[in-house]
């Protein structure tokens, strides 16, 4: 279990809290019953259940309660977007069933400095605030917070050991990755890399990446996680990037048709890597690893017309979630045609009314 | 509810199965509607009775742990079960409708108290289809509800420590926005 250092506390361990735990869940049915309900109950209803006693509570906030849930496959994605309100200058989290259309307002992360980074570990509902620039200092910060879905909380866990903020992060295996970016005005911009254990909440270097790159994009397709610099404006030199390997804890280079491809947004789904091209008509591109090309998606054109930059986009089984201004919401189907290729049909769900001034920062998907 | 279970149908020629409650009511039953009992189910493999495999006579189980009113709620549900399942065996998303639509009108006439009953009943004859069930209208009867209906509901009382709860409740404000009316 994950050490957490502030706003979550341990639960005291005296003989008051043996009592509690031989109470019923409910009077007359046996706890494991009451457990099967409780699993049934859908993850923005959860704090309802937690306020009504502490045994309650104390079921449905324990982290073998997800991995029962994930193993009856009672869990369901949700989409998280973190956003920024421009009259008031907050970043505010929110979260969307995208089966009712529904958001859910988060709790105020604990800070939240400009050009964080986000990575989440979406079977064990939690999502990872890290690094970023103070706003005290206008330095680049080594803060890691994470939010767990099953407590709907905040907490603070250890600080990365370099402060970082613009740069690239991604789960693989568990554990979480974050690459290079911009470090503090004495150190400049970095090249280290670190990897954090959620067991033991513990950050480690490991392999350095070689390069600062202008701006960061990666993803993390099978175990391994691939790092772009993206086109950036003057369009003089093809965009660098490279591809780390944890289990040998070494970087090489990534080819130069999937750097060039990668001309936007990108999404993993299953094992195949997806980008939303930023020009044109923003078609969508999948690569081909067997042929080291990328072929475009047939089906439904983007609604590019509909969705207002900026944009933020992940996805899961199957599904690619798109967020614009506003947190107006395209749902990309996406599906296997036979030989490589795919296509996708979109669906919108527009964003609520109390949204229309967010801006998307990032996008997430938790279980719940 | 009526117990429709002790007419036999006349069309079936399957064998029939006698299931004897705690209250020492006599239910005769199809066997295919016997069988999704896993507990009577268990007693036949177990017993490895002559008279069942026959084919001629029915066989008598007793079931110390169910009442009679909620083994009678359970076979029709059972039946009817088996029969949108037999009516759709080529289309699963016709039988997940017809199955969701015959599931809102079952509750409709299940009191709350029934459905610990249900539950128990279920549980005990490891009936899987009618557990998953009775779970989610569980589940779903809390839904969109407030803490002190659900409370009532469950028969439950407030444990925590002073202020802990009004802590919660302010932590967790978004979920008590537009719950139904108690």
């Amino acid at each position: 279990m994950t050490i957490l250092r502030s706003s979550s506390k341990l639960e005291p361990k005296d003989s008051e809290e043996a009592d509690k735990n031989s109470e019923p869940l409910i009077p007359g049915l046996p706890d494991h019953i009451v457990e099967l309900c409780l699993l049934r109950v859908p993850y923005p209803e959860q704090p309802l259940v937690r306020s009504v006693s502490s045994s309650w509570k104390r079921l449905i906030t324990d982290p073998t309660f997800l991995v029962s849930k994930n193993a009856l496959s009672l869990s369901l994605p949700y989409v998280f977007v973190s956003a920024f309100h421009k009259s008031t200058a907050r970043i505010q989290w929110q979260a969307l069933d995208p089966r009712s259309g529904r958001w859910f307002v988060l709790p105020p992360m604990p800070q939240c400095p400009p050009g964080f980074v986000c990575v989440s570990l979406p079977r064990r509902g939690k999502l990872f605030v890290l690094g970023g620039v103070g706003s005290d200092t206008e330095c680049s910060t080594q803060s890691t917070v994470m939010y767990r879905s099953s407590t709907n909380q905040w907490s603070v866990l250890s600080p990365m050991l370099t402060p970082r903020s613009c740069f690239a992060a991604g789960s693989v295996n568990g554990k979480i990755i974050t690459v290079a970016g911009g470090g503090t005005s004495s150190t400049g911009p970095i090249t280290a890399v670190e990897s954090y254990d959620p067991e033991g909440d513990t950050w480690t270097p490991v392999a350095n990446m070689g390069t600062c790159l202008k701006r960061y994009d990666s993803a993390v397709i099978g175990n391994k996680m691939y790092v772009t610099e993206g086109w950036t404006w003057p369009v003089r030199f093809s965009p660098r990037g490279g591809v780390y390997d944890p289990d040998c804890d070494t970087w090489r280079d990534t080819s130069q048709a999937m750097r060039e491809g990668w001309t936007g947004l990108s999404v993993v789904l299953g094992d195949r890597l997806f980008v939303i091209s930023e020009y044109g008509d923003c078609p969508l591109k999948v690569y081909d690893p067997d042929c080291d090309t990328w072929r475009y998606v047939g089906g439904q054109k983007f609604p590019r017309g509909e969705m207002n930059k900026p944009l933020a986009v992940n996805g899961v089984e199957g599904k690619i979630y798109v967020v614009s201004f506003g947190l107006k919401v395209a749902i990309g189907k996406v599906c296997e045609v036979g030989n490589g290729d795919f296509k996708v049909e979109w669906e919108m769900v527009d964003g609520p009314e109390a949204f229309h001034d967010f801006s998307a920062l990032n996008c997430q998907v938790l279980y719940g | 509810m009526s117990n429709q279970s002790e007419s036999p149908n006349p069309t079936s020629s399957s064998n029939k199965i006698t299931l004897k409650t705690s209250d020492n009511e006599v239910f005769e039953v199809e066997e295919a509607v016997a069988m999704k009992f896993c507990t009577v189910k268990q007693y036949f493999d177990d017993e490895n009775n002559n008279n069942v495999t026959s084919g001629t006579s029915t066989t008598l189980i007793p079931l110390p742990n169910v009442e009679s009113h909620p083994l009678a709620i359970l076979i029709t549900y059972c039946k009817k079960h088996l029969e949108i399942k037999a009516n759709n065996a080529d289309n699963k998303k016709e039988m997940e409708i017809d199955m969701e639509h015959y599931e809102r009108e079952f509750l409709k006439n299940v009191m709350p108290q029934e459905l610990t009953e249900l539950i128990l009943a279920a549980n005990y004859l490891n009936f899987k289809e009618a557990l998953d069930f009775f779970c989610r209208a569980v589940a779903s009867a809390i839904q969109n509800k407030s803490v002190e209906y659900v409370r009532k509901f469950f028969g439950l009382e407030s444990d925590f420590k002073p202020g802990e709860e009004e802590k919660l409740r302010e932590e967790f404000a978004w979920s008590f926005e537009g719950v139904d009316e108690d």
